[in-house]
């Protein structure tokens, strides 16, 4: 029972009708959240993290947004479910928190109004006792003397009390899943931890499981369970943090970890960069996404995408090489490169 | 316990205090703005003189004195008589008393369809072609020309006089509305009250609707003097309010014949229309200024 996941996302297409004609932003990304796991989403800006979570909480405007594929939560179709039903699961089952503090709460009412809004949305309790709960929650983040914060207006507030208390917000209904979606972009690296601290804290508490999505790999290291990787709307490699972090398979990843300064590197030395830049996706490649700007790149990569495959347990790739470049057998071929 | 409850009692008292300092400032800072004071300083000595001002003089507005008609203004009568003896004064204020109710219908009224039909369209896109295309007919249709040919059909009553000018100015204030909702509907806390589950009628009326006021209220007093000189047109035209009852239109109808031997008859109802349309001109100018956050900057550095 406990095994089985809390959210499991198969094969998720997610494509927009724009003005330039359609757009995949999620091609066939599949994951997975157990009870009471972290997973982290990472990639870099566009990559289709946010798409993905907006996707599971069905956020995105209907009548541009096509879907393919299923978001099982608990066993339930979320693209099959009406507005109604959704509505329901939405702030009560899946909550979300947003990256940017300053515009995601109403200016016009005050923090503790908003709190209560989102228990009163579900209409379980009087406005008395909506309040009680709310100034619990509202403790609970550690907000200093939180009685007067929550007749505060948003404006009055710093960064990290609001984002304290759209964690508060997020979380008074007690959710089973907890999406976060760059939480900790906008704040400064003290305030940052303490979010994170909070965060994980509450997940204890409230014993639920948690889709953190940054580009923060350092984050990652520190909070999640698991990790999937994101590049250009797909999944390329999903694993456990010890696993990813030992052994990186995927180029892109093993790039991104080469990119991350550490304590022992060279202040002198360049900081390693990947070469080339995102492809657009009205312009997505044929074959491996990433084969433009990957040093091991071959024709078969160019002609042919791979598939996540599953390279050891718990430990998936998508890499039509992986086994050699981590057996060392490959080097990275910069005439290749140029080349392609 | 005396302990504990002291300082509880002196942070209310402080909190009481700040209130009411808080609301001084707002006060003060619309006392600042002339252009409000003056038009609201204009529109509330008119509106006591429409409905204080007959009380002063016996006369009534349909008392007929034939043997009294067209005397230029005297002490007995301040702003002269009409072709029927009729007391000018007398009629001029009753004519701006029913402009003054049927401009703050009009106005009342079409914010209200104008509000529902403007957050909606902005939410539901469908609705929105419906709604939007409708608007667009009404608003290339001209006003005039709709409100005589449905005063026409329906007669000329008071009551038709008002529907008819809430449908033609429904639209001007749910196309402001529509706009603001549009712009307050894609901020991320919408997002995110969706993602807490919030219901759309939760979203639309508690979160959309007062973000969209302040550009309500100004758009209203707009259509407020625009709905009276509509209404003074119409009744010029003898559509309007109906002869013999006394509206600004159709007093300027009656001078109009005479007005080569009898100024009084079109200069005091066309000044008071001047003065009506011009106080709630200003006033809503100048509560733009004062709602408008942009333009307080301007007022403050002066």
């Amino acid at each position: 029972m406990s095994a089985s996941p809390i959210i499991d996302i198969r094969n998720l297409r997610t494509h927009f009708h724009t003005e330039k004609g359609r757009v995949t932003a999620v091609d066939d990304v599949s994951f997975h959240v157990g009870r009471n796991e972290v997973l982290g989403v990472v990639g870099e800006s566009g990559c289709g993290k946010s798409v993905t979570s907006e996707a599971i909480m069905q956020l995105l405007n209907p009548e541009i947004t096509d879907f393919e594929g299923e978001i099982l939560f608990d066993g339930e179709n979320l693209l099959a479910l009406d507005e109604a039903r959704l509505a329901r699961i939405r702030g009560n089952d899946i909550s979300m928190i947003f990256q940017d503090t300053t515009s995601s709460l109403n200016p016009l009412y005050t923090v503790g109004d908003q709190i209560i809004e989102a228990l009163q949305a579900h209409g379980r309790q009087s406005r008395q006792e909506a309040a009680r709960t709310a100034l619990e929650m509202v403790k609970a983040t550690g907000i200093p003397s939180p009685e007067k914060r929550l007749s505060e207006y948003p404006h009055e507030l710093s960064g990290g009390m609001r984002q304290r208390i759209m964690i508060a917000m997020a979380l008074v209904c007690r959710p089973r899943l907890l999406i976060a979606d760059e939480p900790t972009t906008a704040l400064d690296v003290t305030t940052q931890a303490q979010i994170l601290d909070l965060i994980m804290q509450m997940k204890a508490e409230l014993d639920m499981a948690v889709v953190f999505i940054t580009h923060d790999i350092g984050v990652v290291a520190e909070i999640c369970d698991r990790v999937a990787v994101m590049y250009l709307g797909q999944v390329i490699e999903d694993s456990t943090v010890e696993s990813l972090f030992d052994a990186p398979l995927h180029p892109y990843t093993r790039g991104l970890m080469q990119a991350m300064p550490t304590i022992e590197s060279d202040p002198a030395e360049d900081l390693y960069t990947i070469r080339g830049r995102v492809p657009s996706l009205f312009d997505v490649p044929t074959g491996c996404r990433f084969a433009e700007r990957c040093p091991y790149a071959t024709g078969k990569c160019r002609a042919e995408a791979p598939t996540l495959e599953a390279a050891t347990d718990g430990h998936k790739v998508r890499c039509w090489h992986w086994k050699a470049i981590a057996a060392g057998e490959m080097t990275e071929s910069e005439a290749e490169l140029q080349a392609g | 316990m005396t302990d504990t409850s002291r300082p509880d009692h002196d942070l209310r008292a402080a909190k009481t205090r700040l209130k009411n300092e808080q609301r001084a400032l707002t006060l003060r800072r619309f006392m600042a703005n002339r252009l409000a004071v003056c038009g609201l300083g204009l529109t509330v000595v008119i509106c006591l003189l429409a409905f204080l001002g007959p009380l002063l003089t016996p006369h009534g507005p349909l008392d007929i004195n034939p043997i009294d008609r067209l005397q230029p203004p005297s002490a007995e009568h301040w702003m002269g008589t009409d072709n029927f003896g009729r007391d000018i004064y007398v009629r001029v204020l009753h004519g701006t008393r029913a402009s003054l109710l049927i401009g703050f219908s009009v106005a009342l009224l079409s914010s209200l369809i104008g509000v529902a039909i403007g957050l909606y369209s902005a939410y539901f896109k469908l609705l929105d072609h419906v709604l939007m295309r409708i608007t667009d007919g009404l608003m290339a249709f001209p006003a005039i020309l709709l409100a005589i040919s449905v005063i026409a059909v329906f007669g000329p009553t008071t009551r038709n006089v008002i529907l008819t000018l809430v449908v033609v100015y429904t639209p001007l204030i749910a196309r402001v509305v529509r706009s603001n909702a549009l712009v307050v509907k894609e901020q991320p806390y919408i997002e995110s009250l969706r993602a807490l589950g919030s219901s759309r009628t939760r979203i639309i009326w508690r979160h959309i609707f007062p973000n969209t006021v302040s550009s309500l209220i100004v758009q209203a007093s707009f259509v407020f003097a625009v709905a009276i000189i509509t209404e003074a047109m119409l009744s010029f035209l003898g559509v309007g309010i109906p002869a013999p009852h006394p509206s600004l239109g159709n007093i300027l109808y009656d001078g109009k014949n005479v007005i080569t031997s009898a100024w009084w008859m079109t200069v005091f109802p066309g000044a008071m229309i001047i003065g009506v349309v011009l106080g709630q001109n200003i006033l809503g100018d100048g509560l733009r200024d004062f709602l408008d956050p942009h333009t307080n900057k301007a007022v403050s550095k002066r």
